[in-house]
């Protein structure tokens, strides 16, 4: 009977960890094993040179400057994304009119594809008839009006609040179930004891979507390293000095738009290596903090 | 849900305010689009910002009537419905493996699937391209499929493993004692039961498959194989001045989501968490 459910077990489990394999966990050695050649992906001719590639990484510039931009990324969903999810999840969860429809608004921007959200967002950043100059303009702020995307101090920037815009509200969601758990009576306490509404959201509320924030904040961090989408759509060519150029957006230009293949792995690498440490990080952050704490 | 109430009508006036203020910031870009391509160049020309002189769909039939449009609606559909297939095909059987059954290895592998949870998908974006091309399946819908099943398994095996889990042993064990084997009882017991579980995966990978862009762009060239958000990234390259165009093509790229997201608002939303957090 043991043999019999372990030969079917692994039956069942077959199919999956082939296809898994194949496309997933080889494809990854490869990235490995491919970082330590000179290679432009069709040529026979792969010369093996050792670190090289990453000798090479840690002197390049651009690498650092995306390095630098993903950290700026990491940072705005943490400061910007989470404090307003968080806020609004509280709010929602007052007595508050139409709050179905406010949560449903709220939410929709994630079910946009990152393609149309791209487009949308150069529509309202562009110079001549963007919606944000027509707005600057009409409240008397024509100074501040610019090319936001064609600009290497604003492009960035400019970037980053559409991908706030679209994920905020896949926050607000998690926060707002984190509510929903926290015990009636805790509020009911607070509000006996003549807390106000903000003392209610500050002692009552903030602790008790602790384990949620965690959560939220480990997706920001990690979601935050591995970030393409958004900043390797919007320029569309029209960002100077590489202004919105992440880590995996830089490894996609070098590796498949410019096939450097084995430089393009390396960069993959570093990615990988990246998004491990700093999820790993965060994790360890929370478990130290947690311990004295005793949550 | 049952919250305390004890706030000041100015404290309830405030959350309004913000509320409905960060709702216009969420929704209006979306609106915009759909009037603007609802315009005529000459209404788009006068305002960016007045609404369309009525409910015009021209630009939206115009676009439709491109058989290449179409393709891309087809293609996606196609792409996303066989992914999820593939997925669930595998993901079931492995899932109640790893959640009901003990056998040698389980460790290991339940260890080697979940690790893709947090592994950044560009890592591997150069070694596929080899293997597609290597395989014969480099701009094939088929191999759209392949990859975008392969990197589902984790996030379905992970929430499918804790539903079957769940289930008490004791259902699985009398249907053995009345003689059923164990393809059977997953046939039969487990995959009945675990229905939600499945439809909460359906759903996550239905959205995130539909709206994916990165494997799409990379593994496909050809105009007639390419998915909906390559078909509108070129529809608006190719328009590139006309917005009243670029913005009827993404509403209409938009439409068939949002329509089902606002009629299964619930599922929707919960099988994004789900799926997002166990991930």
């Amino acid at each position: 009977m043991r043999g019999d459910e372990n030969r079917i077990a692994w039956m069942f489990v077959a199919p999956a960890l082939a296809l898994y394999a194949l496309f997933v966990m080889v494809p990854l050695c490869q990235s490995f094993w491919f970082s330590l050649f000179d290679w432009n992906g069709y040529s026979q001719d792969m010369k093996f040179t050792g670190m090289r590639n990453y000798a090479a990484l840690l002197r390049d510039g651009v690498f650092w400057g995306s390095l630098w931009r993903n950290i700026f990324l990491l940072a705005a969903s943490l400061v910007v994304q989470l404090p307003i999810a968080i806020i609004l999840a509280a709010l929602l969860a007052g007595p508050v009119r139409f709050a179905r429809v406010l949560r449903a608004g709220l939410f929709a921007p994630m079910i946009l594809p990152t393609v149309i959200v791209a487009l949308l967002w150069i529509f309202i950043y562009d110079p001549v008839d963007g919606l944000l100059n027509g707005l600057l303009g009409g409240i008397g702020l024509q100074s501040l009006r610019r090319g936001w995307l064609g600009e290497a101090t604003t492009a960035l920037p400019a970037v980053t609040v559409a991908v706030c815009w679209r994920y905020t509200g896949f926050h607000m969601i998690l926060f707002a179930a984190g509510i929903v758990n926290i015990p009636a009576e805790t509020y009911e306490a607070a509000e006996l004891d003549g807390a106000s509404a903000f003392a209610r959201f500050i002692h009552v509320t903030l602790p008790g979507l602790y384990p949620v924030i965690r959560v939220s904040a480990l997706l920001s961090v990690v979601g935050s390293m591995k970030y393409f989408d958004l900043n390797y759509l919007m320029p569309s060519g029209g960002a100077p000095d590489r202004a919105t150029e992440l880590v995996a957006t830089y490894m996609y230009r070098e590796g498949i738009n410019a096939d450097r293949w084995g430089y393009g792995c390396a960069i993959a690498v570093a990615l990988c290596a990246l998004t491990l440490a700093t999820g790993g990080i965060k994790l360890w952050l929370d478990r130290r903090r947690s311990q004295p704490a005793g949550v | 849900m049952a919250r305390p109430s004890s706030v000041t009508a100015g404290g309830r006036l405030t959350a309004h305010l913000l509320l409905f203020a960060f709702f216009v910031l969420a929704v209006f870009p979306m609106v915009w689009m759909t009037f603007t391509g609802m315009k005529t160049r000459e209404e788009f020309t006068r305002s960016i910002w007045a609404p369309p002189g009525g409910l015009r769909l021209d630009s939206f039939r115009a676009i439709l009537s491109e058989p290449g449009f179409r393709r891309y609606y087809v293609n996606n559909a196609i792409v996303t419905l066989g992914a999820i297939a593939l997925t669930l095909a595998v993901s079931a059987p492995a899932a109640f493996a790893l959640g009901c059954l003990r056998f040698r290895g389980e460790k290991t592998v339940s260890i080697v699937i979940v690790a893709g949870l947090i592994l950044p998908v560009h890592v591997t974006l150069i070694p596929l391209l080899k293997l597609l091309g290597g395989i014969g399946l480099y701009d094939t819908l088929s191999g759209l499929i392949m990859v975008h099943a392969a990197f589902s398994i984790p996030v379905s095996v992970v929430i499918l493993r804790a539903f079957f889990h769940e289930i008490p042993p004791a259902i699985p064990d009398a249907a053995r004692v009345d003689g059923c084997s164990t393809i059977q009882i997953l046939l039969h017991i487990m995959l009945p039961l675990a229905r939600p579980a499945l439809f909460t995966v359906g759903v996550f990978l239905f959205v995130n498959i539909w709206n994916e862009f990165v494997f799409a762009l990379t593994f496909l060239t050809s105009p007639e194989k390419k998915t909906l958000p390559l078909g509108l990234m070129e529809f608006a390259e190719s328009h590139g001045t006309d917005v009243v165009s670029s913005c009827a093509a993404m509403t209409l790229g938009a439409a068939p989501l949002m329509i089902v997201y606002f009629l299964a608002q619930k599922h929707i939303v919960r099988g994004l968490t789900a799926g997002a957090v166990s991930g």
